[in-house]
């Protein structure tokens, strides 16, 4: 065994007639021209343990120093070489040595006389990395074919070189396993046909066709890199003989070693693994990376929705490893949690509490059940019709039920009445127990509960029971009042109970992963606590944003199975998922064929119980969320169920929710919640997915049908509410007057019965909170600050909002248990790694909470940077704290306009403007080169409805008024150069609010250019 | 130190003159006609033309630096009216002050040496290109700019300072056009004068180039141009209404599109060349194009380098023409 450094060989003339029998000459590489330091290149003639001597030609950057503190090693895959990684290896940090190794046969390693199989490239690598004396902590990297290859390395290493300390392993695009439902990848099947095959190694085909999917931005220079060791057919027979080793059936001669590799995954343990994903690729799509991950799961992963299959060519994917790297190092997950300020640990998903009730037990205790499994488990709603079940129709109601209730007192047809169940009520029983978090045990649920979060916070009080009061209703809307449907307590639990049935019926496991394309409305809300209760992981994303977002959503999201309404089917299938795709009715068919089955088993006979389940724990992951999409890609984010539960209990707590309150959920959130709450809630006739469809009368009928308290809608409602308030006004002013004239009672004031109005989900004007307090006069008026990842963390009201005149919007002081600090922004607003609480420093914003988002979903990256300081979680917004502890928001980090005297927020100019004018908006955006930007305003109310040029602009008076109140808010800033009118400015869909000021910025740059702008 | 100014008489030379003198220099100038500052302030006045060496050396004996602000501007021209003045009046300039061992020489230029049609955003001073400047007056001016700062050295100091767009109360080549033409009921902007451009107010450019004439020692400084505004770009449009409401008009702007103010150029183009007439048409195609192509600049080089900054904002610009249009017999 020797290694040497690369010298010319000059072995072209291989008696077999095999080009490179010994190995390539590197020295006549044209490295420079490829774009690979000459001085990486090696070879190392390394003999294996049945004495034969194979050449190997690797790259190999040395760190400084003479001992490497790590070493990461990179396994290329087919039909690539070490030149894969070469991008890798330029951003290695000096004291990480990086070995890229060419396997035998390809790139300018020995061409190996016979076909290589799976377990001869382990021993291979074994040997090769025996002959180096590699020792100490290695890291290592492996794309496509090579992560088999090298997880087989990995195994022998863990049991068999102990002087090698393995430190972490980083798959790219692999798979150890095909997964069933799917067969092989369709490129690799057609690649083994007996007429395809032949072409691998004849021609360059195959080479360029994956250099052209798999990385389509490839340069010319960079499509020679790959080619130059495959020119000539001899030099590709290993393509060939690499895509002949993929075991696509059992009795293939490798199967065995693929499969030893598969089961070695899981005994990793805790050994860090990353997987880097790319949405894009034709070859291992998201069904292997989801096998990965069942197999492996703690793995960190990052999925580029828009990644090429070879991503180590992709510009984020160097860094992005290099980035895991350094955080491995740290102490990874670990060190995170150990480095988080104290006040913030109990807000680790691993330090909350065991005796945490789960998400469903106030459903269960309202509707007056017990969770104890009982003898006769059979369901009550066994002879439902299922069919009936789809959403648009009025929801078929369990067990006995009161007919629903009509809205306003006027006449409505009736809802289909509950079909046939046992009139005892003792009957009304769930079909499978439902487990406590942390406590399989049988809990009496209608004791008062345990208490939630840790001991030292007050406890928490009883639900009441309640059976037949509504738990939910839905309105819809309708000429005379609307109709309001009711569904009680019981009916939820038990149509839960059913859909729970259904699910384990179906086969679902504990950290699956479950869509939930259902409108709002009890099967919704059922069918989450149904989820939550068989430990499945729910996954929801809004499906106002469209289907190419929700297609991209549900695939980042790689969930196993779908609960969805009819029309989303078509979509589900083209995802391919590995599970089911079933309705809400489905899931309930599934439920009573498990039922009738275990009936048929006879009453003597013990039921075919499926396996119990395993409740899930406060750490486990609840639902993976979407983000809307308006601040930037969607991204999916995760909550465990003790993230959920804390959720709830600030909510609780801080809104002193009680059993006679209803929410009225103009707030998506708001309508999942209710039931873990503990209280009843009414969603009125809109599309919760477009705010801005609630109007006036909606939000009446909502009211009068439920008596409704706690209102949390977007600006974008309240504003449509606004809008349409006074004819509904000008009604109950007549039935008043009418009233009074025939001396009955007068009508009740259309709001009167709701206590706190909450506005959110986007900066909220003054004027609007004045005049949404006065349509309510008996409500508070409050807006909370918060977002998907974290919700609420401060909170202002109308007085605090009415005094507040600054450098931003006043949010408020944070709740109990949130902490606000600000990263400080320097002078080319870049915010700093330090946080930083003393009074009007402005920065990005950075929250603590105990509901906290877990993180965001398979995009390591982006979570490892928002998370960064540890403990923290960046909101991307910029604000600063006041003299009394409250934060002002001054825009998104993307927003901040770079003068030359240093980073301009916009909003609190656009607060000034507003306040020194009568415009009705305006956006505050800059334009020109970074660090000599120049402050904009952009106004709507022109022609059109976008953006749009007009030549008009505000008088010269109302200019000068605006330019001295921006001028009092950030003194010292460049001052506003132009106010522009346009059509109407660009909102998000979501909130209906957010204006989007990088949209807003491209605009007035072009139109300020001039020419055709 | 002494200071010979060229061009004295006009808006920006005077305002120089002025500036010297406030900031304690002794003054001396070269132009055609008496400027009128001789009487009042204590400037020695040199008539003569730049053609002319000796008057040109005469004018400069003794002093410690020059600054060269006379030139011929305009519209319209040809490109050897424009060289006699600006191109061969400079290199006597540079000629004499090499003979009589003048040390500093500020030189007056113009962004627009520099523009090739392009909207300037957030631009900094790029080199003078004469072969696509945009008017025979800007490559004039270029190819003067190209040779004082070529001639920088040691025994010569030089620099050139690129005031954009000066104007001031008595300006008869912005303000007074758009006034008559707002009076008139004829103000127009193009595209709805949406574009954003940088001006200086005289007192601002004045103050920057006898900054340089002290900065124009130090070595960051001399051999480079600097442009020079007041940092508060504008639109077109609001420039407009600005300079019309200081003298008292409340102006409604007349919005054409471009297609049509470039039909409008070319046709007033070609009958003023027809019919031989020396003065400037009312609209040509380069004016079109410097109405309706952004030009601002990055000023924060310049204002370090020549530790200056403007002392008058536009708004109190604006509001010192107001006054002297109202104390203006009006016309």
């Amino acid at each position: 065994m020797t290694t040497t450094p690369a010298v010319p060989t000059g072995t072209d003339d291989d008696p077999a007639g095999v080009s490179w029998a010994a190995g390539a000459d590197p020295a006549g590489v044209p490295w420079r021209a490829v774009g690979v330091d000459p001085a990486w290149s090696r070879i190392a003639d390394v003999t294996d343990p049945s004495g034969r001597t194979h050449r190997w030609h690797l790259l190999d950057r040395p760190a400084d120093g003479d001992q490497p503190a790590l070493t990461v090693l990179c396994v290329h895959g087919n039909p690539t070489w070490s030149y894969l990684w070469r991008g890798l290896i330029a951003q290695a940090p000096p004291d990480v040595r990086v070995l890229a190794v060419d396997q035998l046969g390809m790139g300018l390693s020995e061409r190996t006389r016979s076909p290589r199989r799976l377990g001869q490239r382990i021993d291979d690598l074994l040997s090769l990395t025996d002959a180096l004396d590699l020792a100490g902590p290695v890291i290592v990297v492996a794309h496509d074919w090579g992560g088999p290859v090298a997880l087989g390395w990995v195994a022998q290493v863990r049991t068999y070189r102990p002087e090698i300390e393995l430190a972490g392993i980083c798959l790219l695009a692999t798979a150890v396993h095909q997964p069933d439902h799917l067969g092989a990848p369709p490129l690799i099947r057609l690649a083994r046909l007996p007429a395809v095959r032949p072409l691998l190694t004849a021609t360059p085909l195959f080479l360029t066709a994956t250099l052209r999917v798999g990385a389509p931005e490839l340069t010319a220079e960079e499509v020679a890199g790959y080619r130059l060791p495959y020119r000539r057919a001899a030099h590709r027979r290993a393509i060939g003989d690499f895509v002949a080793d993929i075991p696509l059936n059992r009795r293939h001669g490798s199967a065995a070693a693929l499969a030893a590799v598969a089961a070695s995954l899981t005994s990793l343990g805790e050994l860090p693994v990353l997987l880097l994903w790319g949405g894009r690729d034709p070859v291992f799509g998201d069904a292997h990376l989801r096998d990965l991950c069942d197999r492996i799961p703690h793995a960190d992963v990052h999925r580029y929705a828009d990644g090429h299959h070879l991503l180590p060519e992709d510009p984020r994917v160097p860094g992005d490893i290099w980035r895991w790297v350094a955080w491995v190092r740290d102490g990874g997950a670990g060190a995170a949690a150990a480095g988080a300020p104290d006040d913030a640990a109990d807000s680790a998903a691993a330090g909350a509490p065991d005796d945490l009730p789960p998400l469903w037990a106030a459903l269960l205790v309202r509707a007056g059940m017990s969770p104890g499994p009982r003898d006769n488990p059979v369901p009550a709603a066994a002879g439902a019709d299922p069919d009936v079940a789809e959403l648009t129709q009025p929801l078929p109601i369990i067990g006995r039920s009161p007919e629903a209730r009509i809205g306003t007192g006027t006449a409505a047809p009736s809802a289909p009445r509950a079909p046939a169940g046992s009139d005892d009520p003792a009957d009304v029983e769930l079909t499978q127990p439902l487990p406590m978090l942390g406590d399989s045990a049988d809990v009496e649920l209608t004791q008062p509960l345990p208490m939630l979060g840790d001991s030292a916070q007050p406890a928490r009080r009883a639900w009441p029971v309640t059976p037949t009061a509504p738990a939910l209703t839905v309105m819809r809307a309708g000429r005379r009042g609307g109709r309001a449907v009711e569904v009680t307590w019981r009916d939820l639990a038990l149509l839960m109970g059913e859909v729970r049935a259904g699910l384990i019926a179906l086969g679902v496991q504990p950290g699956q992963r479950i869509a939930l394309l259902v409108p709002p409305g009890a099967e919704l809300v059922a069918t989450l606590y149904a989820c939550w209760s068989v430990g499945a992981v729910a996954v929801l994303t809004d499906a106002g944003s469209g289907v190419p977002v929700l297609r991209a959503n549900l695939a980042a999201a790689g969930v196993h199975h779908a609960v969805a309404v009819r029309r989303a089917h078509p979509l589900l299938r083209m995802l391919r998922l590995p599970g089911h795709i079933t309705t809400v009715a489905g899931l309930r068919r599934a439920a009573a064929r498990a039922a009738r089955t275990a009936r048929a088993a006879g009453p003597d006979r013990p039921p075919a119980q499926p396996p119990a389940l395993p409740p899930p724990q406060p750490g486990d992951l609840a639902v993976v969320v979407f983000t809307s999409g308006s601040t930037g890609p969607a991204k999916g984010v995760r909550y465990t169920h003790a993230q959920v539960a804390a959720t709830c209990a600030v909510l609780q707590r801080h809104y002193r929710i009680d059993d006679e309150d209803v929410l009225i959920a103009a707030f998506a959130p708001w309508a999942l919640l209710g039931p873990a709450l503990g209280v009843a809630s009414v969603i009125p006739a809109m599309d919760l997915t477009r705010p801005a469809t609630l109007t006036a009368r909606g939000l009446a009928q909502a009211v009068a049908a439920t008596r409704g308290t706690l209102l949390w809608a977007s600006p974008a409602a309240i504003r449509t509410i606004l809008a349409t308030v006074e004819p509904l006004l000008a009604d109950h002013a007549r039935a008043t007057r009418r009233a009074i004239r025939r001396g009955r009672p007068v009508p009740a004031d259309p709001f009167g019965s709701v206590r706190l109005v909450l506005i959110a989900g986007a900066p909220v004007a003054l004027s609007l909170l004045e005049r949404a307090g006065a349509l309510a006069p008996a409500a508070q008026v409050r807006t909370p600050y918060g977002m998907t990842e974290a919700l609420p963390l401060t909170e202002a009201d109308l007085r605090d909002v009415r005094t507040a005149e600054g450098d931003g919007v006043l949010v408020g002081a944070p709740l109990p248990g949130v902490t606000v600090a600000v990263a400080p922004l320097d002078f080319d607003g870049v915010p700093s790694l330090t946080p930083a609480t003393a009074p009007g420093v402005s920065g990005e914003i950075l929250v603590r909470a105990p509901h906290m988002r877990a993180g965001y979903d398979r995009l390591w990256s982006v979570h490892n940077r928002a998370s960064t300081p540890a403990g923290w979680h960046r909101t991307g917004d910029v604000g600063h704290l006041d003299e009394q502890g409250r934060l002002w928001i001054e825009g998104r980090l993307g927003d901040v306009i770079r003068t030359a005297a240093g980073p301009v927020t916009p909003v609190g100019i656009e607060q000034a403007a507003l306040r020194a004018s009568d415009l009705a908006d305006v956006a505050c955006v800059g334009v020109g080169p970074a660090g000599t930007q120049q402050v904009v305003l952009v106004t709507g109310g022109g022609p059109g409805t976008g953006l749009g040029r007009h030549p008009e602009s505000v008088s010269p008076e109302v200019l000068d008024a605006i330019r001295a109140a921006a001028a009092d808010v950030v003194p010292g800033a460049p001052g506003v150069v132009a106010l522009l009118r346009t059509g109407a400015l660009p909102v998000d869909t979501r909130h209906g609010a957010k204006i989007d000021r990088p949209a807003v910025a491209v605009w007035a740059a072009g139109v300020l250019s001039g020419r055709g702008g | 130190m002494r200071v010979l100014v060229t061009g004295a008489r006009g808006l920006l030379g005077s305002a120089i003159v002025a500036r010297l003198l406030a900031v304690g220099d002794e003054v001396r100038t070269l132009q055609r006609r008496p400027s009128g500052l001789a009487r009042p302030y204590d400037v020695v006045e040199t008539l003569g033309d730049l053609g002319d060496p000796s008057a040109v050396a005469q004018a400069m004996r003794g002093c410690d630096a020059i600054v060269h602000s006379a030139a011929r501007v305009g519209l319209t021209g040809s490109w050897a009216q424009f060289a006699a003045v600006n191109v061969m009046g400079t290199r006597t300039v540079i000629g004499q002050a090499r003979r009589n061992g003048i040390p500093r020489l500020v030189y007056v230029s113009s962004p627009s040496v520099a523009h090739s049609g392009q909207p300037l955003i957030g631009a900094s001073a790029e080199p003078a290109d004469p072969e696509h400047t945009r008017s025979p007056y800007a490559q004039s001016k270029a190819v003067a700019e190209q040779t004082v700062l070529a001639e920088n050295d040691e025994a010569l100091r030089t620099v050139a300072i690129r005031p954009h767009l000066v104007w001031g109360p008595g300006d008869m080549q912005l303000i007074a056009p758009i006034v008559e033409r707002a009076r008139a009921g004829r103000l127009l902007v193009i595209d709805a004068g949406h574009a954003l451009i940088d001006t200086t107010y005289v007192d601002n450019a004045a103050a920057a180039i006898v900054a340089a004439v002290r900065a124009v020692d130090e070595p960051e400084v001399n051999g480079r141009a600097w442009v020079v505004s007041n940092g508060e770009p504008r639109t077109v449009a609001e420039i407009f209404t600005r300079i019309a409401l200081a003298a008292g008009l409340r102006p409604r702007l007349r919005d054409v599109s471009l297609g049509t103010a470039l039909l409008g150029a070319r046709a007033a183009q070609r009958w003023w060349a027809l019919s031989r007439r020396q003065d400037d048409p009312p609209l040509t195609t380069f004016l079109v194009e410097q109405l309706t192509t952004a030009h601002w600049f990055d000023q924060t080089q310049t204002r370090a380098a020549l530790d200056w900054s403007p002392e008058v904002s536009l708004a109190e610009g604006f509001q010192r023409l107001a006054v002297w249009f109202a104390e203006r017999p009006a016309t």
